[in-house]
């Protein structure tokens, strides 16, 4: 049926009973409709009253009901509200009623922490341990909540940062055998800044006979990565991939902090044990990617360079070369080779310095991916004079090397 | 005798004339200008000023300049705020105001053609009766004799040769003007007959309103920086809307734009990105979107059957709207040929036709005359089984005109004498979304049972006048009728005053 000319009931409502959850979506017909056709129903609602607010009367009516469809679309876009939390605009929310439910605590807390409510967030997250005593459910999000304040207000007080703890040890008193709570205490340890007991904590767990989710893994190589113990960092990320089964989803995180911890910080590399060491990290990293085309295709570059950089590039003399490769019967060519080439890494650091180092080092620094790399890097090579400035491109050095077309 | 045909826009007119052998002109003004801003000027000693010198006038008398009250045709209060615009304690009805901008283009026309036989006027296609019979009031005002009013959709449609070249084609006719918008679908058969399928649009959505949240954000911006509300200070509001317009109108071609802001002395600069603008007027693209779908929907056709969507009205040039009407029917929308002048064009083509001083062996002699469709239903105020008060359609929105419907309703009451025939227009059976347009009374002449029928005309004719006949459902005597040939917002001996006032009203 025509949205213009619908006769469903849930069409010609004008605003929902109440800016709870379940009759904000009865306002959008749902049920009788599927939750999946949410989006379908808001555009024939919309449609129906766009038309009716175009018409000869009742526009001004016609107007405001536009425009709750518009905020009320707005807001379970944003992800659904519970009953007892109404958005009062802007972003904003009026609690109306202490949660009910685990999964109504969860929701108000991640609405006081969207909207900056530190108070509500403690005074929310207090109530629902009270409440819910030894709940695995309740105490991850009491540790979610309290781990993100702790990450975004440093200045957090000790008490809050002392609740936390308690929080999360009543969890593990109640439920030991709940992985849910240890993942939930690795958490708070981690935004406290306590890195080692975060280490030290799986080795409890595991003496539990628990068997930890990847997450955890995930939250343990973070914790060796802030502590600066790459290696240990790179095993965690290892055994939440294994943790996981292969999951892609763990795959594309794990990629992602082999990248942005790992990868990154090695460049530029200014060694040959350098090079070993970034050569074996982008294997890991490539092993951990494989399967998820995504993470394989932000690898490649890595891959390139892994190869490139340790290649050996010929700075000699060509005609050299061949004068004494005739000369040896090419007994010593291969030897002037070695003697005469650098490896691909230490080219690119010599840099566009001089007239001889020009040619070579754009064979070099002009593959698809060597410079979008390097710019990933914070520390800038000595012939550039800031981090992220662009390299000069072929057609320039070749505008250089013939001094200007 | 010659016929014209005239574009009365929100912002802008313009008016045309087709000679005997199917030439089409556009006629300038003294200045050279074939646009004539739809603004008058009420000078302190009481002379008249109509067109771009009253525009500019707004900057430094805004409270004695009229700007966009085509928006306001059949209401007393078109300004932004609702008010009326009053002027030395007259208030100014947008009848009369148009009547004026009517006059004027009448003078233009007369100067270089000699008297002028009749015009057809355009109308927004969305425009309801009372709008359209303002206009017909407002042509009277200035002394104009109407041939037709004619949607400003099938105007450009004809100007742009959709008639000669387009036939057995369905076509979308998408229409943005300074204060209106339009859309229509229309199909040219093999007869070159020009059908209108269906037409919806809002009468208060243009280019005034892209310049308002232009003005908006300029205002937002002063009022942080220099600490000054624009919005409150008249004098300024308008230099400012005039940047606004600059703005708006650079960013059809530029990727941003810069123009420099006085206030109070206090020079500023506002720079706006042409993807800030997007964003800013988002929701208005999505309605118009809405609006594109619902009223393809109701042509009966889908995307794939429109072969041409032509782009008229001037900011129909905002880039986002032919990137949104290329992203829903797959293909670059055609421009017509000139934007600010095709619907004034096409009207004096059909003018001409109408006006029968045609060459016969011309191409316009061939031209079929376009069949526009109501574009809302007309229903009379009745009360359903559950005696709740309806509104009784007897003439749907899409039918052709001229449209004709016939109803029987029944007596409420036993010994029921008489009927009030409260006329409505809309499409829908609740009385909160119709608009009551007319009343009358139809009489038995003596009581009637409950349940005694009687059966109720309505039609609308090819002027696009309203007419309801009542008959006694069982004699098929007429027992009532009423013609809904109005003058606006004014009663009849306002009309006769008003008349008098512009006859006298000396223009420049």
């Amino acid at each position: 049926m025509s949205p213009i000319e619908s006769d469903r009931d849930w069409i010609q409502l004008t605003e929902p009973a109440s800016l709870g959850q379940s009759d904000i979506f009865g306002f959008f017909g749902i049920p009788p409709s599927p939750q999946e056709d949410l989006g379908k129903n808001i555009k024939l609602k919309r449609q129906f009253w766009t038309k009716r607010a175009n018409g000869p009367g009742g526009r001004e009516l016609a107007a405001k009901v536009k425009q709750n469809i518009q905020n009320l679309s707005k807001v379970l876009e944003e992800g659904a509200v519970p009953d007892r939390i109404v958005p009062t605009g802007d972003g904003k929310y009026e609690v109306l009623g202490e949660a009910q439910t685990p999964a109504e605590l969860a929701a108000q807390l991640e609405l006081f922490l969207r909207a900056g409510d530190l108070a509500n967030v403690v005074a929310t997250a207090r109530f629902g341990l009270a409440k819910w005593p030894g709940n695995a459910e309740v105490i991850a999000s009491i540790a979610l909540a309290l781990s993100e304040l702790a990450r975004d207000y440093p200045e957090l007080g000790d008490d809050v940062r002392a609740f936390a703890i308690t929080a999360t040890d009543e969890g593990l008193a109640v439920d030991p055998a709940n992985p849910d709570v240890w993942l939930a205490k690795a958490r708070v340890l981690l935004a406290l800044g306590q890195t080692t007991a975060v280490a030290q904590l799986e080795d409890k767990a595991v003496g539990s006979g628990v068997i930890l989710p990847p997450e955890y893994f995930g939250l343990v190589a973070t914790a060796f990565f802030r502590a600066g113990d790459i290696p240990g960092g790179i095993s965690s990320l290892v055994r939440s991939v294994e943790a996981s089964k292969g999951d892609p989803g763990v795959k594309s995180v794990a990629t992602d902090a082999m990248m942005r911890e790992v990868l990154i910080p090695m460049l530029p590399i200014t060694s040959r044990k350098a090079a070993q060491d970034f050569s074996q990290a982008v294997s890991v990293a490539a092993w951990i990617a494989d399967g998820v085309p995504e993470a394989e295709a932000e690898m490649l570059k890595f891959r390139v360079w892994a190869t490139q950089a340790q290649s050996r590039v010929f700075i000699g003399d060509l005609a050299l070369k061949s004068f004494l490769g005739v000369l040896t019967g090419f007994i010593a060519l291969p030897l002037y080779s070695k003697l005469a080439s650098r490896p691909g890494w230490r080219v690119l650091n010599d840099g566009p310095t001089n007239e001889d180092s020009w040619a070579r080092w754009i064979d070099v620094a002009d593959g698809e991916f060597i410079e979008e790399l390097h710019m990933l890097s914070r520390t800038p090579f000595a012939w550039q004079s800031a981090p992220g400035e662009k390299w000069p491109t072929r057609q320039q050095v070749i505008e250089h090397m013939t001094g200007g077309v | 005798m010659t016929t014209i045909g005239i574009d009365l826009g929100t912002t802008n007119s313009a008016v045309a004339v087709t000679d005997a052998n199917g030439i089409t002109t556009t006629l300038a003004e003294r200045d050279g200008a074939r646009i004539l801003p739809s603004c008058v000027y009420f000078a302190p000693d009481g002379s008249v000023v109509v067109g771009q010198r009253a525009k500019a006038m707004a900057v430094l008398e805004p409270d004695r300049v009229a700007m966009l009250f085509k928006r306001g045709m059949g209401e007393a209060n078109f300004q932004f705020d609702g008010s009326e615009f009053t002027v030395d304690g007259k208030v100014w009805r947008p009848e009369e105001l148009s009547g004026l901008v009517l006059k004027k283009l009448k003078q233009t026309a007369e100067d270089q053609l000699g008297p002028v036989s009749g015009a057809i006027v355009t109308v927004p296609a969305y425009f309801g009766e009372p709008e359209r019979s303002a206009t017909r009031a407002a042509a009277e005002l200035a002394g104009l004799p109407v041939l037709r009013i004619l949607n400003e959709p099938t105007a450009a449609a004809i100007a742009h040769g959709i008639d000669s070249g387009s036939r057995g084609k369905s076509i979308l006719v998408f229409d943005l003007g300074g204060g209106t918008f339009d859309v229509t679908v229309m199909q040219v058969d093999e007869d070159r007959e020009m059908r209108v399928l269906a037409t919806g649009g809002n009468h208060r959505l243009g280019g005034a309103d892209f310049d308002r949240v232009v003005v908006e954000m300029i205002a937002q911006r002063v009022q942080e920086e220099v600490g000054v509300d624009i919005l409150a200070e008249p004098w300024i509001f308008q230099e400012v809307r005039e940047k606004a317009e600059e703005i708006k109108k650079d960013l059809s071609t530029l990727e941003s734009s810069t123009k420099p802001i006085s206030t109070g002395g206090r020079p500023t600069s506002f720079t706006l990105t042409r993807a800030e603008f997007e964003s800013a007027i988002s929701d208005t693209v999505d309605d118009v979107s809405d609006m594109i779908e619902i009223t393809l929907e109701e042509s009966g056709l889908t995307d794939r059957d429109i072969d041409v969507v032509l782009m008229v009205g001037g900011s129909s040039r905002i880039p986002v709207f032919s990137d949104l009407l290329e992203k829903m029917f797959g293909k670059a929308p055609t421009f017509s040929r000139n934007l600010d002048e095709d619907v004034a064009r096409g009207a004096s083509i059909l003018a001409a036709k109408l006006g029968g001083h045609v060459d016969p062996r011309s191409e316009l002699a061939e031209l079929a005359v376009p069949q526009d469709v109501a574009s809302h239903g007309l229903g009379i105020t009745v009360n359903d089984d559950d005696d709740q008060e309806v509104n009784g359609i007897v003439v749907r929105a899409g039918e052709l005109v001229p449209a004709h419907g016939t109803r029987t309703f029944y007596a409420a009451v036993d010994g029921q004498t008489d009927v009030h025939l409260r006329i409505n227009e809309g499409d829908e059976e609740d009385l909160a979304f119709v608009r009551q347009i007319g009343d009358g009374r139809a009489s038995f002449g003596r009581p009637v049972p409950r349940g005694y029928p009687i059966r109720i005309d309505i039609s609308y004719t090819e002027e696009q006048i309203v007419e309801v006949f009542a008959y006694d459902g069982q004699t098929g005597q007429q027992i009532g009728a009423v013609r809904l040939d109005r003058t606006g917002s004014m009663s009849g001996e306002e009309k006769q005053r008003a008349i008098a006032a512009i006859a006298e009203t000396g223009l420049q």
